[in-house]
């Protein structure tokens, strides 16, 4: 059994702002495997980006603040460690890249000048070393380019200062690589030869990898497992390969079907019908209730637990806790219903 | 940068002419007859004539402003009508002193106002944010000649702490070499009359430094808050960087540019317009020299004043595009 990088448990993490109290983070669990790729997905919203932030040390306090739970990182709890402690860490041991490569450099500094930083915030070395670090980390990243470190982000392409970017991440050989949709902002073709270089470097160096997205595609091509979040909690996990073949949550369910499919011939494509619920006003119940199209009455009152339906696939549904529970017939077929329709 | 420097230098030109013909129509746009004008009501005929003849108002137009330009192209400013002194001989001083006392007040307005600004912005809505803006709305408000005198009453008189008026102790004497009293003194060696030099600096200047360091506090505070939020900023915590070195070093650089055109226009604004502040301290400005010019009716002094004081802003203007380009690559590339 493979040792785990990234401990996330029950995490908790609200925002009080003055019109009420925003519980973005709601009782998140993930675990990170080493070496393992994670895919994390869901939609606008529903805190995906907030968890990533959390892990890092990078949500502003105040107005966010962990409220519970715990994360704990290479076996350490980092919960609350001190913007300090979190220093050494940050960009050493966890590593983050984001969505927007057009405007994560800072503009006015050179590449060799943002690179170089990097390296020599944690490691003591002279700037020639730091250089000579960089330019061979930027050739496996696929940067051959003559003088790159003399440029300035605005004379590269976006793929390019993606590539940048990870190669700033991956410059320390960190044990965590936390990416937040880093292919969202890229045209399809860079997307894949920027996928293809992640994995590659989490083959190379045993990076683990937490990748952020709402698009699973990429959860497709790149994930060992799976976690779906949805309003501020994780609704389902499972392997990724068995989570494609036998999603168990609507609402994942739902998402799957709204893939667009070359073969079909649907003259619309599917969307899970209303909205995302307000961060301010969330459901009693499931969160999901409003737009389940196989909610039941209690659905609306009771929370749902995050329960293992089969080996190592969770999910947060009452049609499945019930299959233990009270045993009503009608939840029971509409489970059945929906294991055989997807 | 060396073509964008040229080609900036270049667009001088036409800015420098426009100026000039502006400067020349000063004595012009005199109503009636400017000879008899500046003569005054009471001159003889003959003395109108002189003074015809001595501007060279008898002459057409074209010749009169080509002999101008010609005069200014060798540095020559023109006669004072009133000391028949040349211009350009009697002006330096005075320019100088007017620059010891804006530059001295820029970097009081720089150093606190920026610093302010990053501060406030750091620590938003914490209680030295709120004092430090409503200090900053106090600062833009306070007439500038109420709060000399209010300075003189309370550092002068009151509390005899620093003298009210003047460059340095009227006894002391020393010959000037710069004109720049404080570099003056250190050439000299001599600390004594320094530390009076810059006694009598410090009422002046914060006088003069209050409203722009107001302005480039508030102006700080706004762009490094805008600069904060942006990717790059979250990108340089995420590598592990200080706090320190997230807000001086990759904010403060992205919020420059604003900040440095307030500093560049304040400072224009404050070479030619110290001149309550310079009549209130008695301080031996260009701003006292054009005002005694335009009471005593001395045309060519204030048509001089105006062309160096204008000029002197635009080469400020020219030195902040300089640094613009200087600090940002794009700013170069983008006017290709």
């Amino acid at each position: 059994m493979s040792q785990s990088v990234l401990e996330i448990s029950e995490l908790q993490l609200h925002f009080f702002t003055d019109k009420g109290v925003v519980k973005a983070i709601d009782g998140v669990d993930i675990t990170v495997n080493e070496g393992e790729i994670v895919g994390l997905v869901g939609e606008s919203g529903c805190g995906k980006s907030v968890t990533s932030l959390a892990v890092m040390g990078l949500v502003p306090n105040p107005p966010g603040k962990i409220v519970g739970g715990t994360i704990r990182f290479a076996g350490q709890d980092i919960t609350h460690w001190t913007n300090k402690q979190m220093r050494k860490i940050r960009g050493k041991d966890i590593s983050m890249i984001f969505q927007e490569p057009m405007t994560s450099l800072n503009p006015l500094f050179t590449i060799g000048d943002q690179m170089v930083e990097a390296i020599r915030i944690h490691k003591k070395c002279s700037k020639k070393e730091a250089q000579a670090m960089s330019l061979s980390m930027l050739e496996k990243v696929g940067i051959k380019r003559k003088g790159i470190l003399d440029l300035y982000p605005h004379q590269l392409s976006g793929g390019m200062r993606q590539r940048v970017m990870i190669a700033m991440a991956m410059v320390l050989n960190p044990r965590l690589l936390i990416a937040d949709e880093p292919t969202t902002a890229l045209d399809v073709t860079i997307q894949a030869q920027i996928l293809d270089l992640m994995r590659s470097l989490n083959k190379e160096y045993g990076t683990s990898i937490l990748l952020i997205t709402h698009d699973l595609g990429v959860v497709a091509e790149m994930c060992d497992r799976v976690i779906v979040m949805y309003a501020g909690q994780v609704v389902e996990e499972a392997d990724c390969c068995h989570l494609f073949k036998n999603p168990t949550h609507p609402y994942t369910q739902g998402l799957l079907k709204s893939i667009p499919k070359l073969d079909g011939n649907e003259k619309r494509l599917y969307s899970i019908p209303g909205q995302v619920p307000h961060p301010l006003r969330m459901p009693q119940g499931c969160r999901f209730a409003p737009r389940c199209e196989y909610v039941m009455d209690h659905c609306w009152s009771q929370k749902p637990e995050l329960l293992e339906t089969e080996k190592g696939h969770l999910s947060r549904c009452w049609l499945h806790q019930a299959k233990e529970g009270s045993g009503n017939n009608g939840e029971t077929n509409a489970t059945n219903a929906t294991v055989e329709s997807s | 940068m060396f073509a964008y420097t040229v080609r900036r230098l270049l667009m001088l030109i036409p800015v420098l002419i426009g100026m000039s013909i502006i400067t020349f129509a000063v004595v012009h746009l005199i109503p009636g007859d400017p000879a008899q004008t500046i003569a005054g009501e009471k001159a003889t005929p003959q003395r109108v004539e002189e003074i015809r003849k001595e501007l060279g108002l008898d002459q057409p137009l074209y010749k009169q402003y080509l002999d101008y330009v010609k005069g200014l192209l060798q540095g020559d400013l023109g006669k004072s009508l009133i000391t028949k002194r040349p211009i350009s001989e009697e002006i330096g001083p005075f320019l100088a002193a007017t620059a010891e006392l804006v530059l001295t007040s820029m970097l009081i307005a720089v150093f606190f106002g920026v610093n302010l600004g990053i501060i406030s912005a750091w620590r938003q809505n914490s209680w030295f944010d709120y004092t430090s803006m409503v200090i900053a709305l106090i600062g833009i408000s306070i007439p500038v000649f109420w709060l000399g005198l209010m300075e003189q009453w309370l550092f002068a008189q009151t509390l005899d702490w620093l003298p009210s008026n003047g460059r340095m102790d009227p006894r002391i004497q020393m010959v000037p070499i710069t004109h720049f009293y404080v570099i003056d003194t250190l050439i000299y060696g001599d600390t004594e009359v320094l530390w009076d030099v810059v006694k009598h600096l410090i009422l002046p200047a914060v006088a003069l430094a209050t409203v722009p360091m107001a302005i480039i506090a508030r102006i700080t505070r706004s762009s490094m808050l805008e600069v904060m939020r942006s990717d790059y900023i979250r990108t340089a915590r995420a590598k592990g960087l200080s706090e320190f070195w997230v807000v001086y070093k990759h904010t403060l650089k992205n919020a420059a540019i604003p900040v440095l055109t307030v500093i560049g226009l304040q400072l224009g604004l404050l070479l030619g317009g110290a001149v309550l502040t310079e009549t209130i301290f008695s301080w031996p400005g260009i701003g006292r020299y054009l005002y005694t010019a335009i009471s005593e009716r001395d045309y060519t002094v204030v048509q001089s004043g105006i062309l160096v004081v204008a000029t002197m802003f635009v080469l400020i203007n020219l030195l902040v595009d300089l640094i613009y380009a200087w600090i940002d690559p794009r700013i170069q590339y983008g006017r290709k």
